[in-house]
């Protein structure tokens, strides 16, 4: 394989979105075994999951070099649905 | 080449259709968290039916397969077109590993009798995932153009613009899954 590759930043964001994966597995199996603390770990896997969204979106759909409305649609969807994702499970009995 | 603050990757029309898709799935999101709130017990219960092992394998791959397409846009772009397809063709492999992963998960719960209509969790699991699925086989089709169009030897950059749209749309099943993952089979 060509090193250049390697160098690249997709390259460096693609291991960070594996370890990324692996971390939200190791908590999602810990949270079988432990019916604590569903708000707190709710937003730690829902946090990692849409920062490796916006990881996705600016270096591999390459929206960081896209005009800046495409730029704030890509981002404000990634606050919102995280936001509401949040809210709605604040807001459920279950929390 | 072309990648100045301005550069849209792809077909505005692409653009239009992923951004339809993330809102479309947003809501769905959303649908099923609220839902989930009211009858937690049920989900919970259900969620541990599933194999969180080939959730977490599913999305390694797809993860994989992005990169192998970053790359191959990489050398589409500087005129490359025989070095790309061999990227694409590795994002493809991941793609069809997805899918088996996908039909193992499938059978062994329709082998187990849970079905689509035995409980409101499985009925969004099948239908979000399902949905996901399609993404996934018609992702596969435009992998196997990008393959075809950049081994054809009158590869030219001007055929980038397809090259890119196609790579944007395959991205857009991978980020869909991050979302998906978590949601269906980590949650607490």
């Amino acid at each position: 394989m060509d090193c250049s590759l390697l160098k690249h930043p997709a390259t460096l964001i693609w291991a960070l979105l594996m370890l990324a994966t692996a971390l939200s597995w190791g908590l999602g199996a810990d949270s079988a075994s432990s019916g604590n603390g569903v708000m707190g770990l709710t937003a730690l896997l829902m946090a990692i999951a849409f920062i490796k969204v916006r990881f996705v979106i600016q270096y591999f759909m390459e929206v960081r070099h896209a005009p800046l409305a495409l730029r704030l649609v890509c981002d404000g969807w990634a606050v919102l649905v995280c936001g509401a994702i949040l809210v709605l499970v604040w807001m459920s009995p279950a929390a | 080449m072309s990648r100045s603050k301005n550069h849209v990757p792809g077909e505005v029309g692409i653009w239009i259709f992923i951004l339809g898709d993330m809102v479309i799935f947003g809501l769905f999101f959303l649908v099923y968290v609220y839902y989930r709130g009211l009858d937690i017990e049920l989900y919970r219960q259900s969620q541990l039916q599933l194999n969180q092992h080939y959730g977490a394998l599913n999305t390694l791959l797809l993860l994989a397969s992005s990169w192998f397409v970053v790359m191959g846009v990489e050398k589409a772009r500087q005129g490359l077109g025989q070095k790309a397809a061999p990227f694409f063709a590795s994002a493809l492999a991941c793609g069809l590993g997805f899918s088996a992963v996908k039909v193992v998960e499938y059978g062994e719960k329709l082998a187990a009798d849970i079905t689509i209509t035995s409980n409101d969790f499985f009925m969004y699991y099948y239908i979000f995932t399902g949905l996901h699925f399609l993404h996934v086989v018609i992702g596969m089709g435009v992998l196997t153009f990008m393959i075809l169009k950049t081994r054809a030897k009158h590869f030219q950059s001007n055929d980038m613009i397809m090259v890119e749209s196609g790579a944007s749309f395959w991205h857009l099943v991978d980020l869909l899954w991050i979302v998906l993952f978590p949601l269906l089979y980590l949650m607490p």
